[in-house]
């Protein structure tokens, strides 16, 4: 054998042993054993493949109209948890399909809604709410029947020392009472004249668990198979990767959801979520607005909630001066001038913030924190509004004037970062920067975290001069979402004054609703005519489908989430 | 043999400390958790009550030693990710699912980039040769999470081939593991190809050819052994390019390892599960090192001798 064929026969060996490492790669790994049964990655091949004889993949292309596991490429929640107490807002999601509330939100305006409880009432005081229960409702998982016992279990854990919901203080120092099986009544340390909210999906608190399951398992029957009342039961999950629901048979109601089983799958990243839909992996995403118009070239179609319950704005800092400590860094003496703000605000281009940010799918704020139905809501509000807030920069420079700056005087910080749901905030402050700029106005971009403006603000001395991005989701009624962040006493300690201060005072502990009203409509005058923020957007919730599986949603959208009514989606 | 071993299971009981350490303190450099784990309304009552429940209102020496106590115990404290749950168990939970990417990856590294290291040095200059360097050179150069997204819409969304994302079956394994083990597959096949050369210019090699040896016998035989020692070297550094590319490639594959897991404790503060979590890597990374340097002992007389002197 000639060295030239030696040569070639060694490297036919070598691509030979190549292939080999190859298909020995490829061959590694089997069939995962934490794969969920349902999961998109099997049950929707494997429906895809009968059905149309399509890839093996699935494809958005293919009508996958009767998948029995609808599967939602969702942002993962923080923390994984059916403990609603431990996680609040963010983690509320994953409980909503198979947990109830006292109370549930109408389909059309998201008010309060018979839910667990059929009827309720208040003492004088707003200090005491009694409850009747509805009757023959059945725990998930053979758990009895649901009576006054539950409501006072879950009032006791919403009120724990581990909670981490806005209300915990509320709810430690309130407590329930079984008046019988099917009524309760809740003594509240305090007045609660919004208790309602609290018992429906307005906030985060509420969810009923089941007395029984917490006597025989306690914590560890909540972590491993938590027992609800829901249109879907609690099936499983896998940390860091999904969860999954099956339907409930035998709900109360009678009606029936159309989809066997949802199953949520946790997917960080935007674009992992949407290309999981566009390959027909899942069917619902919640990815970003700016990215919604990629979705709809590709076919895919956006559901709405019927509500819009989110508001966006912009903060000020330095302008805590109801305050009695505080002193004002008087080195940059523009932020407590409410002409200064006006023009920050006049120099804003709503239109096109929601036309540019929001795809035209939202309408500007009226007043922040208030919508009509709201008490203190007043239509003088909505008349001044192109005055006050409508777009006009050569006003923006006059009102500079008139307090005796030039634009380039004044030189606002803006903190940008971005927190889950918001992923537009950071585009939203290069935004503003450049409006602002037209009028000569030099902003300068601070990237940041939530939590580091979070501790910043805390402090009020020395974040002077900055401003921020922050949403009011879902619209908290006026007088929680003020005493909440505009109270000089909250940690946020956004615009106020001495006189908006005393108001507060006196709002907070009103219970004649004649009285409330003129409170705060008064405080709304105050904040809304000395520009105490720059009210931006308001929207509702907005979801991607793949219209070949899914043909029609209605929820309310008034959760933080939005997302909720699971067992109204129609499928194609 | 055995003192070199026990000299360096002593360096990594140390290494060990001084990363405990060193977590600690800069996990708490980030800033509160509360301002993370706490609702927008929550008043200072309510932050004081929960540090108290998540023992946040203690001086930080206390917190320090006790933590220190706590984690020679194997307790890193309840993980705030995962309310209810030890924060090592929420970890351990996790690190199949990166052990097994991150083996798949290696296995695809090393055995497709020895051999094409090798075939890159015994036939330089031909089209193999341009191929072995080219996708080292591209390797080396592409971020692996815009690899994981460019490969992501090509093979799942545009041609349908792979599934996006999730774990599930084989198939999902692929991606991730290309945009993971790339990297160090182009590192693999760069020492690979740089050691079988020098081998290969070594007098002995013309000997061993004149004596009329078969060239596959004289590479495979030879030459490899005594070029394979560089790569093995270099496998263990790769264990921490494995471990730190799979926070990226988990994230855009959400793929449940510990990865994704440590961002995620990262970004809400949880010290517990970061501790938790970047302890295991440790440990993973130094076992691997020793288990390598063992190896290297094996492998090479000089290393033995100079424990022994």
């Amino acid at each position: 054998m000639n060295a030239s064929l030696r040569r070639k026969l060694t490297y036919r060996r070598f691509v030979a042993v190549a292939l080999a490492a190859a298909m020995v790669l490829v061959a590694c790994g089997g069939q995962d054993d934490e794969t969920p049964e349902g999961s998109g990655d099997d049950s929707t091949t494997d429906d895809t493949t009968d059905d149309t004889g399509d890839d093996a993949n699935g494809s958005a292309d293919g009508p996958t109209g009767d998948v029995d596991t609808l599967v939602f490429a969702l942002t993962p929640p923080d923390p994984e948890t059916n403990r609603h107490w431990a996680s609040g807002s963010p983690g509320q999601l994953q409980l909503e399909p198979y947990m109830e509330r006292l109370l549930g939100n109408d389909l059309e305006t998201g008010a309060a809604a018979p839910e667990l409880a059929v009827e309720w009432e208040a003492n004088d005081d707003f200090t005491e709410w009694t409850l009747q229960l509805r009757e023959g409702v059945q725990f998930h998982h053979g758990w009895g029947e649901f009576t006054a016992d539950d409501v006072v279990l879950s009032v006791e854990l919403m009120g724990r020392d581990d909670s981490v919901l806005e209300t915990a203080e509320m709810w430690a120092g309130a407590e329930a009472e079984a008046l019988g099986p099917y009524e309760v009544l809740i003594r509240f340390a305090e007045p609660q004249i919004f208790a309602l909210d609290f018992f429906s999906g307005e906030r985060p608190d509420g969810f009923i668990y089941s007395a029984a399951q917490w006597d025989a398992e306690g914590e560890a029957g909540i972590d491993s198979k938590p027992a609800g009342t829901g249109h879907y039961m609690y099936d499983e999950r896998s940390s860091g990767e999904w969860i999954r629901f099956t339907r409930n048979p035998d709900h109360w109601s009678g009606e029936l959801a159309e989809s066997e089983t949802i199953e949520f799958r946790w997917e960080p990243e935007d674009s992992t979520r949407l290309a999981r839909v566009l390959s027909g992996e899942a069917h619902v995403t919640d990815i970003g607005r700016e990215l919604h118009p990629q979705a709809i070239d590709e076919g895919l179609e956006i559901v709405r909630s019927n509500v819009e319950n989110h508001q966006s704005f912009l903060a000020f800092t330095g302008t805590s001066m109801g305050q009695a400590d505080y002193e004002p860094n008087m080195d940059i003496p523009w932020v407590a001038d409410a002409r200064v703000r006006g023009a920050l605000n006049k120099a804003i281009n709503r239109d096109e913030v929601i036309e540019f940010i929001y795809e035209g799918d939202a309408k500007p704020i009226i007043a922040l924190g208030w919508t009509p139905e709201r008490e203190g809501w007043s239509d003088e509000w909505a008349a001044d509004w192109d005055e006050y807030y409508g777009y006009d920069p050569d006003r923006a420079v006059e009102l500079l004037a008139e307090a005796g700056y030039e634009p380039s005087d004044i030189t606002p910080t803006l903190w940008s970062f971005e927190i889950a749901g918001s992923p537009e905030w950071p585009l939203l402050m290069e935004f503003v920067q450049q409006q602002w700029e037209q009028i000569g106005i030099r902003a300068t971009i601070e990237e940041t975290q939530f939590d580091i403006v979070r501790e910043q603000v805390v402090d009020r001395a020395g974040a002077e001069g900055h401003i921020y991005p922050l949403r009011n989701t879902p619209i908290r009624q006026p007088q929680i979402l003020q005493q909440n962040l505009f109270d000089a006493e909250s940690r946020y300690g956004m615009f106020n004054t001495p006189e908006s201060e005393d108001i507060l005072d006196q709002w907070q502990v009103a219970i004649d609703p004649d009285e409330r009203d003129r409170l705060a409509n008064e405080f709304g005058d105050i904040k809304y005519y000395e520009w105490g923020a720059i009210p931006l957007a308001q929207f509702g919730a907005a979801f991607v489908v793949d219209p070949d599986v899914v043909a029609g949603w209605d929820f309310p959208g008034v959760t933080s989430a939005g997302m909720t009514q699971w067992e109204n989606i129609r499928k194609d | 043999m055995a003192r070199y071993i026990t000299n360096r299971l002593f360096q990594m009981f140390l290494a060990i400390l001084g990363v405990a350490t060193i977590v600690f303190f800069v996990a708490r450099l980030s800033g509160n958790p509360l301002d993370v784990i706490m609702p927008i309304g929550a008043s200072d009552a309510d932050y004081e009550r929960m540090a108290e429940v998540l023992g946040l209102n203690e001086p930080l020496i206390v917190q320090y030693f006790k933590y220190l106590v706590n984690i020679a115990q194997g307790d890193f404290g309840q993980s705030s990710l995962r309310p209810g749950r030890d924060a090592l168990g929420v970890v351990l939970e996790h690190v199949p699912a990166t052990l097994r990417l991150g083996a798949v990856s290696l296995a695809g590294a090393v055995l497709l980039g020895v051999p094409l290291g090798m075939a890159s040095a015994v036939y330089r200059g031909r089209s193999i040769d341009f191929v072995a360097r080219g996708s080292a050179a591209l390797g080396q150069s592409l971020p692996a999470f815009w690899v994981g997204i460019m490969m992501l819409w090509l093979f799942g969304v545009r041609l349908g081939w792979l599934p996006t994302s999730g774990r599930g079956d084989w198939r999902n394994m692929i991606m991730p593991a290309l945009a993971m083990g790339w990297y160090p597959f182009a590192a693999v096949v760069r020492l690979m190809r740089a050691s079988m050369l020098e081998v290969m210019a070594k007098p002995y090699m013309l000997l061993l050819e004149s004596k009329g040896l078969n060239r596959f016998t004289i590479i495979a035989k030879h030459a490899f052994k005594n070029a394979a020692a560089v790569p093995l070297t270099y496998f263990g550094i790769t264990i921490g390019v494995v471990l730190t590319g799979s926070v990226v490639v988990e994230t855009v594959f959400s793929w449940p390892g510990i990865g994704r897991l440590a961002i995620d404790a990262v970004m809400s503060r949880d010290f517990a599960t970061t501790q938790a979590v970047v302890m295991v890597m440790a440990v993973i990374y130094m076992g691997v090192n020793l288990i390598v340097d063992f190896l290297y002992g094996v492998l090479d007389p000089r290393v033995r001798a100079g424990s022994r002197s």
